[in-house]
């Protein structure tokens, strides 16, 4: 009840204030993670908690968590940015930072970027990181989830303080990259191998015998009868950008992630 | 046309005639001198009724199931039986036979002429033992699976020139078959692909007439290999004349023309089968659900076709390759030497994994 009611008067004061400019050089307002909806033990809460400040610091870029029960009647997106600005998220004077915030009511999602997070957070790594870090949420291992997320997080602003961020064109060798290298690997030696067994052998029988033709052929009935039709509909895919490289960033200096887990 | 003597001698100098197939000449190995066949058979013309023999064939009269051989041109030929595989083979006097062509033993022996074996055609070859020989090492080019010794523990020039036996079968098809055909359309409607197929049965009457479809009628001879090494230009088939033997060995056919008929009338029927579906038109696919097809002969005639072979063992197996003796066309199943094949897999897999890690590492996950 206790928690509920802070998330409720976290909802009102951000409402209150996503329409007044963003205050960007004062220091944090909340613990970077912040679980207003009570889905981790205050043990998790506060392991994770410091593990965020190390990484933050370490790589001048703030790595954030926010739970909330709902968004109200804003988008996810818009909340999130309200949340990062309200509570004057972010590292140094780029404000830079990355936040994963969830509506525990809708279960949306959003991860979105700030600053040097752009940087290091591309809209390909955004894609990738969440994909490892659903599956967690979905079987509601809330602590499994964070934790993944903030140790990827690290890694992706490793990588881009090293000048090489996570993004399409970037080499990335990773468990489903192994095994179904392997399975391609295996696939191809077999076609390779079938061909070359197939040169070694020459001799087959044949089943046709259009070499002795004598004539055309002399066609008397032909009759093509109508049977039936079928309609298969099928959604199109929304299509996510193809192949393009790079971080979609808003005018409000936000690039965003989102979606249900 | 002569029949009466078949190991013809020069004219100029009595040496030995051999067939050259580069010139289609009988070619005298001693003196050099060439020679049409007619001009030797006339020179030799003995028997004349040999000579309506051939002209009959000539007219493209059908001879039901070869004829027999007359005593002259009996007493002109050797016969060797192979008591290994069973061919028996027929040469000249003046062709000596060392081993069997089919399974490569060296002991075949003597044996006597019989039977009703005349064939009423000949193709002659046309290429050289030399020519054939090289068909057979480009044949062996370029296999990275062939063991390393095979090729050079081959003796290629035991290469041997046989006239096999065929049977040309002349024959109708006539019949029915009905196709399942599906048209397909799609297009874009709001947020969804709509994708529509349109299924159709379509039938078919029709016939094929076929001329001389061959049929190996020998069952040394694999048909897998003869049935490779198709096609033969029946442009070029010739009345048979012993006067194409010398140099070469003829197996003697022994399957009947009744019995052979039945790999013509599949082959027949296929054709039929396959022409039909060629006139389903305008459909994304079609697919046989049946056919009914009957085959009728119409004539049948007996042939010597000719094919370079040559039979050698690696290890315990025999291995059989066939050049068409007419067009050069080769074939023949190699040995895969396993070692090799293990390597190309463990290659072929590196190269696959490192090429698909590349890829999907970067672009994909």
């Amino acid at each position: 009840m206790k928690k509920r009611l802070a998330s409720l008067a976290l909802l009102l004061i951000l409402c209150l204030l996503l329409a007044l400019p963003v205050m960007a050089d004062s220091a944090r307002e909340l613990p970077l993670v912040c679980d207003a909806s009570g889905i981790l033990t205050e043990e998790q809460a506060e392991e994770l908690n410091t593990r965020a400040e190390a990484y933050s610091r370490q790589y001048s870029c703030d790595i954030i968590v926010v739970v909330v029960d709902d968004t109200d009647f804003y988008d996810v997106e818009t909340f999130t940015e309200g949340v990062y600005n309200k509570y004057n998220f972010g590292w140094g004077p780029e404000r830079s930072g990355v936040i994963l915030l969830l509506s525990m009511e809708e279960r949306d999602y959003d991860l979105a970027a700030y600053g040097f997070g752009n940087t290091a957070f591309t809209d390909f790594g955004k894609d990738q990181l969440m994909k490892e870090v659903k599956p967690y949420l979905r079987k509601n291992d809330w602590y499994g989830g964070f934790s993944k997320y903030l140790d990827l997080s690290a890694d992706y602003l490793r990588r881009a303080r090293d000048g090489k961020p996570v993004d399409r064109g970037l080499f990335r060798l990773s468990a489903p990259v192994v095994i179904w290298s392997l399975v391609a690997g295996v696939i191809f030696a077999l076609i390779v191998t079938t061909v070359l067994k197939a040169r070694m052998k020459s001799a087959v029988l044949q089943t046709r015998a259009d070499d002795y033709l004598s004539g055309d052929l002399r066609l008397e009935y032909a009759d093509d009868r109508f049977l039936s039709k079928d309609v298969v509909r099928v959604r199109r895919s929304e299509g996510s950008g193809g192949g393009r490289g790079g971080t979609s960033i808003r005018s409000s200096g936000f690039s965003h992630h989102s979606g249900k887990f | 046309m002569a029949e009466s003597i078949t190991n013809y001698q020069c004219p100029a100098c009595t040496g030995p005639l051999r067939f050259d197939p580069v010139t289609g000449k009988l070619v005298c190995e001693y003196c050099g001198s060439a020679y049409d066949t007619s001009e030797i058979e006339a020179l030799y013309a003995q028997a004349d009724a040999n000579a309506a023999h051939a002209a009959q064939a000539a007219a493209g009269e059908t001879q039901p199931e070869g004829s027999h051989w007359s005593e002259a041109e009996a007493a002109g030929l050797k016969v060797y039986n192979c008591p290994s595989c069973g061919a028996e083979l027929i040469c000249d006097q003046t062709t000596a036979a060392t081993s069997c062509p089919y399974c490569g033993n060296p002991s075949i022996v003597p044996g006597e002429l019989s039977g009703a074996l005349r064939p009423d055609w000949v193709i002659p070859f046309k290429l050289t033992k030399e020519k054939a020989i090289a068909a057979l090492k480009e044949h062996y080019r370029k296999k990275p699976l062939l063991p390393k010794l095979f090729s050079s523990q081959n003796h290629l020039e035991e290469i041997k020139g046989v006239y096999a036996p065929f049977w040309l079968y002349d024959g109708e098809t006539e019949g029915s078959a009905t196709f399942h055909a599906t048209k397909v359309r799609s297009w874009n409607q709001g947020a969804y692909r709509v994708t529509e197929t349109s299924h159709f049965q379509c039938e078919r009457r029709g016939g094929l007439s076929f001329r001389r479809i061959p049929v190996d009628s020998s069952t040394k001879m694999p048909d897998e290999h003869m049935d490779a090494i198709e096609p033969y230009d029946f442009g070029e088939l010739q009345p048979f004349s012993t006067a194409f033997l010398p140099g070469y060995m003829a197996d003697k056919y022994d399957v009947d023309a009744a019995t052979a008929e039945e790999r013509a009338r599949k082959r027949a029927e296929g054709s039929t089968v396959g022409a039909l579906e060629a006139t389903v038109k305008g459909y994304a696919t079609v697919s046989k659900e049946s056919a009914d097809i009957s085959y009728r002969r119409t004539g049948s005639q007996y042939a010597l076709l000719p094919v370079w072979l040559l039979s050698t063992k690696w290890n315990e197996k025999n291995y059989l390759f066939a050049v068409n003796g007419q067009t050069g066309k080769l074939v023949g199943d190699l040995p895969i030497d396993k070692g090799r094949l293990a390597a190309w897999f463990c290659g072929s897999f590196l190269v696959g994994a490192v090429i698909a890690a590349l890829v999907l590492g970067t672009i994909v996950f």
